[in-house]
Order: C-alpha cells, then structure tokens, then sequence
C-alpha cells in the first residue's frame, strides 16, 4: 500500500459534512481491500465488521470522512450566492478564494472581496462574517437559478501537495490523514489472527457535532475503540502548551473522557515496538468522536490517536505521513495486544 | 487567446524577478519583430507595419505580478517574507505559494481558529505576522532549498467559469501581455513599438526608462482595472463593470490622460460597435504615471480589461471585455499612427 497515493486520493474528494458522498464512496471502494462487506450505511458513515469470531471483543477503529466546508443558504439573480459556514470555519482567510459548489453540476465560484478603495476604516484589517460574504459564480440570472439551489454543498479548492520531506498540505486532511491510517493498520494486520474482531467506521458529520459517530457506534456496538483524529501541532506563535508535534509521532490522548488503561497501554505498545508518540492531555471532551462512542448504548472503552496538523481548518493544513504511518502501526500493535494483559479489561 | 493568458500567468515573475516572463515572450514573438532588453529588463519590440507612421505610437503591458519576497529563514525552518506590490493582507491567509527558482511549494497560513479569542477570529493577522511554511524542519533544512531575496507566487487554479469569465493569479497584467503578444503576431497597419515592463507593481519604476529608448509621440497603457460590480456595491462605486467593455481613463491617481486620445477612443469604440465605458471614480494607477510626463512628454492614453478582486490570487476577468479590448486597440493603432 502507497500511503501517500492513498491519502492524495482521499483527499482530493470531496466530502463536506453532510454530504459526504464523493469521499465515502472512494474510502469504502479502499476499505473493501480489505472488508469485502463494507458499506456505506443511510447516514453516510462508511461501515465495516470483520465477518465471525463472533465470541471475541469488537475492537473498531474510527476516523471521521467529513471535511468542514460550506452550504448556499441564497441564490441571487445576479450569479452572486451566500453561503453559511458548516464546521469551524476560519473566516480571515476567506478573500478572494476560490470555491468548489456542488451545484446540479460543479461549478467554480470566487469569494467576492471589495477592493480596498471601497473598505469603511473600520473594514480595514478585519474578517467579515461568513453572512456579509458574497460567492462570484459568473453565471446569468437563468443559469444560476438553475444549476445552483439552496442547501448545495461547497468547499475551497485545494489539491493535494507534496512539501519537503514526508510533509504533505491539503484542505481534507482533517481528517482523510486518520482514515489513510486507519486504512494503513488493516493493511499491517491483514491475514493475522487476532484476539479481537475487527470493525471499521469512517463517520460522517464529526466536524458539525458527531452525528455519524453517535449512529455507526450504535449499530456496530463495539467494546474497544480508537479514534484517529487529527490535533494541534506546533508551529512558532501558537500556544506550546496545547500543542504537539510534527514528525514526531501520533498524539495518545490521555483525558477523563478517555479510558484511562487505553491511554497506559498504547503508550506502553509504543514504547515495546519502538513507535515515536507523543500524549495530548485533556481536561474533559476531546471534540472528537471519542466523545459520542464512549457513550454509545452500555458504554465503550476509547481512546484517541491523534496525528499532529499544522493548519487546522485551513485549505493548507499541514502533517507528515510519517505520523499517519506510525498511528497506523500504533493502532495495529494495539490490536495484536489487545487481550494479552489484563488492565485493559478492567479499565484501568 | 485564452491558451496564451493560461501560459503566461502559470509563469512566477513579481516585480524586479520578470526574467521567465520576458523569456517565454521573446520565444513567443521572435521572428515578428525585432526586440531588445533594456538595463532595467523592459523587453522592447518594434513591429514593422504595412505603412511607416506619421506618429510613433507605443503599447505597454507589464510583466511583473504583486508577490512575495523571502527576508528571513525563521529558527524553526519557516520563512519570513514582504509583500511585493499592494496586496491586501485579507488575501493572504490560507494560500498556497511557490517559492523560488525551482517553485517550492510553501502554505501561508497562522495559528488554527480554534485557538483564537473571539478578537483574534474577526482579526486579518498583519503581513510580518505570516510565515511560509514549506515543509522545512529546520532553519538549517530550510536553507537548502531557499535563500533571503527569493520570490515567491500565489498558486492559482487557473480556469474559465460561470458565463465567459477567466479566474487566475496574475491576470494583471498577463492579460495586456498577452494582447500584445498577438498584435505583433499580426498583420499590422502601420509600424508600432510594443513594450513589455518591469516593476510596475513597485512604482512603475520600468516605465521611466523604456519611454527614453522608445521615444514615443504616443502611448497607450494596456492594462487591468479594478472593477467593483460584485453583489451589494452600486452606482459609481463599482467603477467599472465586467462585460461591459474596454475601460478608458480619464484620469487616476498617477496621470490625467490626453483628452484627444480619449475622445478618440470612444468614437473609435462607436465606429466599430465596440461597447466601451470609463471608470466612474477616480482611483487606481498605471505605468502611465511614468510614461505621461517622460522624454519631455507623451501623450497618452490607458485602456483597460474590467478586473475584478485585482492584486489577489483569484483576479477574473471576461472574455468578451479581452477581446473588444484587442479589436479597440488595433483600431486605435491605426487612426493614432496617422493623427
């Protein structure tokens, strides 16, 4: 397995929360490698259970398929639409940037900026709420009217590059980074026995709430979980103290919300197959979808592993493959752990 | 037509940094022309028409684009830099850029909006704030690939949408570059000058100098102007409208234009059905600036394409303004060589 073309071609497709579509279909076609019975369920979440062992415990690895992006909420006549933000969406960059708008067909559109001779002084040097945007389609009245409705998904353009090193930047990695490791610790563990039943589910909708997380657990009702979201890394003016690092492993998350013999073991795995990782310490939530699986039907044993993201939310987030490669390994090892000691089974 | 503006806006050329551009134009008009490369680096062609001009008429488009330039290779291995031209700093969060000789790929971006205060989320970071981040784990890493006084472009998906328009980084004045470019590739009425400039962004600092080697009794600045016809702006204050034409100044803030020149223009425009307009504020400035009161005086004209969000990585322009603008310049060509 090519880790990067994996994640060059998860990235480049679209997936905003809610319609996920695009990214499902290429992550389930990905997944079927390796679970024939893979399938995208009602709600968009992409969902497999590895077939019998029936007795053993159901260990699912998560990441969540949606990417933040946008919704039309107005089409006006003269080809300029309005959009709302869907996810957590960084409105001072927004200027002038260029759009894909899932219409009845694709179309481009440009963030409309008024040039700085019209800029009010209070205007200067500020982002405008996503409200006072306006997106440049180009399009006629008849035209726009008619490829464009209310409720039309968009996103800013952003393909998928390559920078120095293992580093690689696009819109999606938040968080295609965790499917392609996910992807990446199946491929470790493929043809091994193992003392658990492997599930897989791909949510959709973790960057407006985690709606996919909370039905896909449901139905799978697994007894361990790991989450491979992405989290903060490190770069000059951010905060060190919230933050990890690039390259230097994924970030085991170790919180109240977590389970806590989780947390102990994969850092103990780590260490034994010499897997750089680093810890994320949390005083409560995780804002991930380790917060609705844990808490799913009778409860579920959870812990994060998170690969570190210059960037986040941005058209240019930033991670190593390496990292994505060692949270692959770290989740494979887990699984090939699972069930040998005890303290897991007790929970702490 | 289009081909030709794709070709040359892919190209990194910010101002004093024009050398790929002036490059790809030569190749592009040898053999139609005869040229030299001024000291500064303006490209000067001189096209032999049909007939020999009562008048030296000179069209001028610039090279240059707004850009970036690195000033430091920051400790962590990211790279300080300066803007190039007037670029809004609203414009520059979340971009991807190409660096250097080589076209590095680099992001722009700062730290993720989760991390923000509900200040800092409605607040555009300043410039020198902003670091390039190419991927460099070190200074040291970073230094093998980039050195102080690179350039660096904003990455642009050039392409054609909605109802004729064409969206890339550059298109100012890439566009006027690319007029030009084919009006030497024809057959012209009579003998002209064409320019190709340098450092328009950071001052019109070429055009000082290449009126001194053409020595022109007229000028006509081929440009992009800044066109405000987007959703809740109205009347004047949208200057000028996409779709609807060449755009002739009659004054901006760097020249007041000849007033013959523009009347002839519009009666030129009307002769020929060619929809033309002006621009209804007083803004903006060109290499006119420069050219106007150069060699004891120029008369002189500008007439542009309608550009809306210039000086970003997402100009748009229309393709009908792109080619009425072709067609009221060689109509112009030739009532001004004889006038």
């Amino acid at each position: 397995m090519n880790l990067e073309m994996v994640l060059r071609s998860l990235c480049n497709c679209a997936g905003i929360a809610g319609e996920e579509d695009s990214a499902s279909r290429c992550a389930c076609g990905l997944l079927q490698e390796y679970f024939p019975n893979a399938q995208l369920d009602a709600f968009g979440n992409v969902i497999a259970v590895q077939e019998g062992a029936a007795d053993k415990p159901i260990l699912l690895l998560n990441a969540h398929i949606d990417q933040i992006g946008f919704v039309v909420t107005h089409v006006g006549e003269d080809g300029f639409v309005k959009i709302a933000s869907v996810g957590g969406n960084d409105r001072r960059l927004m200027m002038a940037q260029q759009l894909r708008i899932f219409g009845r067909e694709e179309l481009v559109g440009v963030v409309a900026s008024k040039p700085p001779h019209l800029q009010l002084p209070q205007e200067h040097g500020k982002a405008p709420d996503f409200a006072d945007l306006w997106v440049d389609t180009g399009l006629s009245s008849g035209e726009v009217c008619r490829l464009l409705e209310p409720g039309d998904r968009a996103v800013l353009c952003s393909c998928f590059e390559k920078l120095l090193g293992s580093r690689v930047s696009s819109s999606a990695l938040d968080d295609r980074a965790g499917v392609a490791a996910v992807l990446y610790a199946l491929e470790l563990l493929k043809g091994r026995r193992l003392p658990v039943r492997l599930a897989v589910l791909l949510s959709a909708q973790e960057e407006v709430g985690g709606s996919g997380a909370k039905i896909g657990a449901y139905g799978i009702q697994p007894d361990y979980a790991l989450v491979a979201d992405v989290s903060f890394a490190y770069h000059s003016g951010c905060d060190r103290h919230r933050c990890g690092e690039l390259g230097k492993g994924p970030m085991i998350g170790i919180a109240p919300t977590l389970d806590r013999g989780m947390s102990h073991t994969l850092c103990e795995t780590a260490r034994l197959e010499g897997i750089p990782f680093q810890t994320e310490v949390m005083n409560g939530l995780t804002s991930t979808d380790a917060d609705d699986i844990a808490v799913c039907r009778s409860g579920t044993r959870v812990c994060t592993v998170s690969i570190p993201m210059r960037y986040m939310h941005t058209p240019v987030e930033c991670i190593d493959l390496q990292d994505v490669e060692a949270s692959g390994r770290l989740m494979a090892a887990y699984a090939r752990k699972l069930g040998e000691g005890g303290c897991d089974k007790c929970g702490n | 037509m289009r081909e030709l503006i794709w070709e040359l806006c892919k190209l990194p050329g910010v101002s004093g940094d024009e050398g790929r551009v002036r490059a790809w134009i030569i190749n592009q008009i040898e053999g139609h022309c005869t040229w030299k490369v001024d000291p500064l680096g303006n490209l000067i062609a001189y096209k032999t028409g049909r007939n020999r001009a009562k008048n030296r008429v000179m069209l001028s488009a610039h090279m240059d684009e707004v850009g970036f330039i690195i000033t430091d290779i920051a400790e962590d291995g990211r790279l300080r830099f300066a803007p190039v031209g007037g670029i809004d700093p609203r414009v520059v969060l979340g971009r991807r850029v190409y660096v250097g000789e080589k076209a590095l790929p680099g992001v722009i971006a700062a730290k993720p909006v989760h991390q923000l205060t509900k200040e800092q989320k409605s607040e555009i970071p300043k410039i020198e704030d902003m670091r390039i981040d190419i991927g460099a784990d070190s200074a040291e890493q970073a230094r093998e690939h980039v050195q102080a006084g690179d350039c660096a472009v904003f990455h642009s998906d050039s392409t054609a949408f909605g109802d004729g328009f064409l969206v890339s980084k550059a298109l100012d004045d890439r566009a006027g570059c690319a007029l030009l470019i084919d009006l030497i590739r024809s057959p012209l009425a009579y003998d002209a000058v064409f320019v190709f400039s340098v450092q328009e962004e950071v001052g019109t600092r070429g055009a000082k100098v290449y009126p001194y080697h053409v020595q022109p009794d007229m000028a006509v600045v081929v440009e992009t102007t800044t066109a405000a016809d987007i959703a809740g702006v109205t009347g004047a204050d949208r200057v000028c409208e996409l779709g609807k034409g060449p755009v002739v100044s009659y004054m901006d803030r760097g020249a007041i234009y000849d007033r013959q020149l523009y009347r002839l223009a519009f009666d030129t425009a009307a002769e020929h059905g060619i929809p033309c307009q002006t621009k209804t504020m007083v803004a903006g400035g060109n290499d006119a600036s420069s050219v106007h009161s150069a060699v004891g005086g120029v008369r002189t004209l500008a007439i542009s394409m309608p550009c809306r969000y210039l000086h970003s990585p997402s100009c748009v322009l229309q393709e009908s303004d792109i080619q009425n603008t072709r067609l009221l310049l060689e109509k112009m060509l030739e009532k001004m060589a004889v006038l």
